[in-house]
């Protein structure tokens, strides 16, 4: 890349130097320009037009850009085609500023950590890290949009072919491992089943235990991780650290919705490998071609929540081994078989729950906007009746379900009485906030439904005094309100006017 | 007044913000709601499933033992009920850790030897996870891993060979499959010359009845491996039931005791369409060929036999005409010689 001439090019230039491997969307107005490599690449995976910008020392720049407001459709085929992103936002009024406009990365999407609503329903999207520590080979896995947080590791010589083939199984579209660690040994990698993953190295010290366990303890505010299953395991424990580390550096937001993490050990369910998974075609048929409906999910979802739809892939993925767990279950299905009108009517209450891990980690992440928070809330609102369902079952799960499920009627109530109940879908043009929230709010808005009337009132009054029909009064930032009138009727203009 | 538009905005911004934060702090208590939601869900959903397709509440054995009674495919029998008038047949199973170890089910292919062995699976893997099964009744054992071998779906593309794909996944399976586990072995040995995989299928089923004594099911189109239910306790035989009737045969799909008592290849080939002089003549040589194999059969059961016997599948007569296009010179032949020679060696065979 040459040296940039202008000083909107020199700003990229900066910026683009610290992204270097991510696709950088650079806001300019209401576009988000790609520029040099990144605008080839991004032309031909969206379909999009290359241009050009103006030559810099004879050689034009390559360019492509996607407006604003569409932005999200684009940046969703990115990831699913296994890209980063790196978003440069302006930060500040572009009519406030007389020199370039300061910019500045806000987020970076990747893969692993993508939110958007495009992911489908039923599928996690999940981001691993692989770390070595002590002998042991640990992995861990978080899905970004729900919260799910889970870690193992293994031990032995084959740590890390089954570190591999739990990879295989879980399907993550994004992997983390150390810089000067392959990720695997090639030939081991040339026969995974589908390399649909993208890999991102981190550095090193990401991976140490010293640095990784005090953050993983520090997110969950505990002095150890003794309660999660976690100490001792230290592999496991640096491959959380250094998933934490990365999604902090990437995303806005206090990842409040992850709570907590679970250890699990592959000896806790009954096993597939990848291999079974696919022969029985559990959840993906075995031909690429054929369509989901012979799959055996697919042939017994009966689920009505898209959190539903997860946890019975997740329960056909990993079946239980442990017979009190399992017959706990059947009791819950049994009460449910043997009464209608009780499972019937939980169904209903059902029906129309949204996905409420998603909308939250929206929230967490601060990407929700008016319209997700009223969806949680209408959510919410179903939750009263959902409880009293679920509380005809007589079975032991069933009670122990009821017990946890809190209706959060707090919430709903402060979000319906915060926000309209219609509102747009971005806070850029106010009307989002309900009236009798906040004094001042409401006496701004008096004044400017009355401040339109009164410069209504005032065109009215002038017309009518200088008998300019196409008398307007108007603002602009120099001289603020005055009043426009066309040259025709210059002459009309009385004397207290100031000509301008 | 532009300026309070401005600001009204900067107040909408602020407030939302504090409610999201609002939200955002309270995030353990939503999570907690939203997996008791998504349990209640699946459960009630389960239950619905259950009582829409007829299901029935599985039972545990402590000894082991697993007992299905008229067992269906879930995914097939609803596929059945939508595409045909056919209605799904069930078949029961027996598997013990002890007469009824090993499983040998021979019969034509199409026949439902697959669907068997996918529809026991299956039950299993929703009886572990606390759903109802597609079975009038089913008593299971725990099962601490599933391990399949279908042989269809060797991915040739990636470039190995089928064969080395086929003795990976089944040493994994040998090494790894415990008194506790399932194991369904579907077509095994496809992929090598005929008697490598019969004699690799064979000591299989050996070292997983002597040492692994895993429950195992084995689809197969080597009768041969019949055999091995006189020698071993622990295997039966099955086979998937067919009727034959003037027209051909038709395929009962029905599971029952014993070997198949003829490989019914042929029969497929001709439902299949090929045509009628060709299948005639498969039957010939088919009949020639039996008693060779007659003398192989015998050979394998025969322990400590040293000989490593001239195997082939070629009796004399075909080695004659195997020698005259040896013979022949392809690329010096003119088309009508080419199909002067092709009349010959049909009647060498005829």
């Amino acid at each position: 890349m040459h040296e940039p001439s202008t000083p909107l090019m020199r700003q990229y230039s900066a910026i683009k130097k610290q992204h270097p491997n991510a696709l950088l969307f650079f806001r300019l107005g209401d576009f988000y320009e790609l520029f040099y490599d990144d605008a080839v690449v991004a032309a031909r995976e969206l379909q999009i037009t290359l241009t050009s910008r103006h030559k810099e020392k004879d050689e034009a720049v390559p360019m492509c850009g996607v407006p604003y407001h569409a932005a999200e459709g684009y940046l969703a085929k990115l990831l699913r085609k296994g890209f980063k992103v790196a978003i440069c936002e302006q930060m500040e009024d572009p009519k406030k500023t007389k020199t370039i406009v300061r910019r500045e990365v806000t987020r970076v999407v990747t893969p692993g950590t993508a939110l958007d609503a495009s992911l489908a329903s039923e599928e996690n999207n999940y981001l691993a890290a692989v770390a070595r520590a002590e002998g042991a080979c640990g992995l861990a896995v978080l899905d970004l949009s729900t919260g799910e947080f889970r870690a193992t590791q293994f031990a032995g010589d084959d740590a890390g072919q089954r570190v591999a083939e739990e990879l295989q199984q879980l399907r993550p579209r994004e992997v983390l491992f150390p810089s000067t660690l392959p990720l695997f040994d090639r030939t081991a990698k040339a026969d995974a089943e589908r390399p649909g993953f993208t890999e991102t190295p981190l550095e090193d010290w990401a991976f140490a235990p010293d640095y990784a366990i005090p953050l993983v303890e520090n997110q969950f505010g505990v002095l150890s991780l003794e309660g999660f299953g976690l100490a001792g395991r230290p592999a496991a424990a640096a491959a959380a650290g250094a998933i934490l580390h990365y999604v902090r550096s990437t995303q806005k937001g206090e990842l409040t919705h992850i709570d907590r993490i679970g250890f699990y050990d592959r000896q806790d369910c009954l096993v597939l490998d990848a291999v079974t998974v696919r022969n029985l075609e559990l959840v993906e048929p075995i031909f690429a071609g054929a369509g989901k409906e012979v799959t055996l999910f697919a042939a017994i979802d009966q689920t009505l929540t898209p959190m539903g739809k997860r946890l019975l892939r997740s329960w056909l993925l990993r079946p239980a081994i442990d017979l009190a767990q399992i017959q706990a279950r059947l009791d819950a299905v049994e009460a449910g078989v043997r009464n209608l009108m009780a499972r019937e009517e939980l169904r209903k209450t059902l029906d129309g729950v949204l996905d409420l891990e998603r909308l939250l980690s929206r929230v967490t992440l601060e990407s929700a906007n008016p319209r997700d928070l009223l969806a949680l809330a209408t959510s919410l609102r179903r939750l009263p009746a959902t409880k009293a369902a679920v509380a005809r079952f007589q079975a032991a799960r069933m009670r122990e379900l009821h017990h946890g499920l809190d209706e959060l009627a707090d919430i709903r109530e402060r979000i319906e009485k915060t926000i309209i109940a219609e509102p747009p879908i971005s806070l850029a043009e106010g009307g989002v906030i309900a009236a009798g929230i906040d004094a001042e709010l409401d006496a701004l808005r008096d004044l400017s439904r009355n401040s339109k009337q009164y410069i209504a009132q005032i065109e009215e009054r002038e017309r009518q005094r200088t008998g300019i029909g196409s008398l307007k009064v108007k603002f602009n930032s120099v001289f603020g309100y005055y009043i426009e009138i066309s040259k025709a009727n210059l002459h009309l203009a009385p004397a207290d006017y100031d000509r301008k | 007044m532009l300026d309070a538009q401005e600001k009204i905005v900067e107040i909408e911004r602020r407030i939302f913000a504090e409610l999201r934060s609002a939200i955002a702090a309270e995030a353990k208590r939503i999570r907690q709601t939203s997996l008791a939601v998504a349990e209640v869900d699946v459960l009630s959903a389960l239950a619905h499933l259950a009582v829409i397709r007829d299901y029935t509440r599985p039972t545990f054995s402590e000894s082991g033992e697993m007992e299905i009674r008229e067992g269906r495919h879930p995914v097939i029998e609803c596929q059945e009920v939508m595409q045909s008038a056919e209605r799904f047949v069930p078949n029961d199973l027996y598997m013990d850790g002890a007469s009824h170890t090993v499983l040998v089910l021979t019969g034509p292919n199409m026949g439902g030897k697959s669907t068997y062995l996918r529809q026991t699976a299956l039950i299993a893997v929703l009886a572990q996870i606390g759903s109802f099964v597609p079975a009038r009744q089913a008593r299971l054992p725990v099962f601490d891993r599933i391990f399949t071998r279908i042989g269809a779906t060797d991915n040739l593309a990636r470039g190995r060979s089928t064969f080395m794909v086929e003795m990976t996944e089944t040493a994994a399976i040998l090494n790894a499959a415990t008194p506790r586990s399932l194991v369904l072995l579907d077509e095994m040995g496809r992929g090598t010359a005929t008697y490598d995989g019969l004699s690799l299928a064979w000591a299989a089923i050996e070292h997983i009845h002597n040492r692994t004594k895993a429950k195992t099911l084995f689809a197969t189109h080597y009768h041969e491996l019949t055999e091995l239910a006189q020698l071993l306790p622990g295997v039966k035989n099955f086979h998937v039931s067919v009727r034959e009737s003037a027209g051909g045969i038709v395929f009962l799909r029905k599971v029952e005791a014993g070997a198949a008592d003829r490989s019914y290849g042929i029969e497929v080939a001709k439902l299949a369409g090929l045509p009628q002089e060709v299948v005639a003549r498969a039957r010939e040589v088919l009949s020639e060929h039996e008693q060779a194999e007659q003398k192989v059969t015998e050979h394998l059961s025969e322990e400590g036999s040293a000989s490593p016997a001239q195997l082939t599948i070629f009796t004399p007569l075909s080695q004659r005409v195997v020698d005259r296009l040896k013979e022949a010179d392809l690329d010096r032949l003119t088309p009508l010689e080419a199909l002067n020679l092709l009349h010959e060696l049909k009647k060498q065979i005829d």
